[in-house]
């Protein structure tokens, strides 16, 4: 379970120092990209012409769902319901499946228009820094889907470090996403 | 208060989009990424440093990117 000590952070040691650096990294990914949206305002203002704010809300909304899945399944695995674990950790990784998706086809069609890396600052930052983001998603969606596999067999030496750990990576997801979302789908 | 989170996180980003400003959405943005951290990181459960931390480190992130931006 959690504990308010300092050496025992909620999700243990290890899976905390990985988010710790995945955020220093993602800050300074996001701050370089606020940078190129300040030095290059018109590569920005007319790269957004081509972004559709109602589908960067849908891949919001699937992380959020998502997030709350794991989150379900951290609570059923507490409440030592390990099935229901399972069931909402692959209902998680199911929707982070069809985010990247989504974000594949995302990349190919703008691709085909000849937006991709090298056609301007805006499409550098916007396949970069989302594309980085969607590594990590699909880490995540590793993590839960291991999670999902090895709760059904052999099991883990340390339960709650493996699966609020798995957890706790997919919430960075959402997390980095909120600060991401930002930078290229809302107007200066 | 999972099913609670998630109604905030939902509410905020469709505000998000609809107002479609810089200041709005990174604002939300943090409020989100803040909510997030007590509720499903379980920050708001552990020691009173990394919470502090964390929305420290978010609120941190939000002014660097808007006078950045």
């Amino acid at each position: 379970m959690t504990s308010r000590t300092l050496s025992n952070p909620p999700g243990g040691v290890l899976p905390w120092l990985v988010v710790a650096l995945e955020l220093l990294t993602f800050a300074i990914v996001f701050v370089l990209v606020a940078m190129m949206r300040h030095s290059a305002p018109a590569a920005f203002a007319l790269g957004q012409q081509s972004l559709d704010a109602r589908f960067g809300l849908a891949l919001t909304l699937t992380l959020v769902t998502s997030g709350t899945f794991a989150a379900q399944g951290v609570h059923s695995f507490r409440a030592g319901r390990l099935a229901h674990t399972r069931a909402w950790f692959f209902a998680a990784a199911l929707l982070g499946i069809g985010f990247l998706v989504a974000k594949l086809m995302d990349f190919t069609s703008h691709a085909a228009a000849g937006e991709r890396l090298g056609a301007s600052d805006f499409w550098d930052a916007y396949v970069l820094a989302t594309g980085f983001h969607a590594l990590h998603v699909l880490v995540g969606v590793a993590l839960l889907l291991f999670v999902v596999v090895r709760l059904g067999g052999r099991r883990f030496d340390d339960e709650e470090t493996a699966i609020a750990g798995a957890a706790l990576f997919w919430y960075l997801c959402d997390a980095v996403w909120f600060f991401l979302f930002p930078l290229f789908f809302a107007r200066a | 208060m999972r099913l609670l989170t998630w109604a905030v996180l939902v509410t905020a980003s469709i505000i998000s989009v609809m107002y479609g400003r810089l200041g709005v959405a990174l604002a939300l943005g943090t409020v989100k990424a803040i909510t997030l951290g007590l509720e499903f990181m379980e920050l708001k459960l552990a020691a009173r440093e990394h919470a502090a931390g964390y929305v420290i480190f978010c609120l941190a992130l939000a002014v660097a990117l808007a006078a950045a931006s």
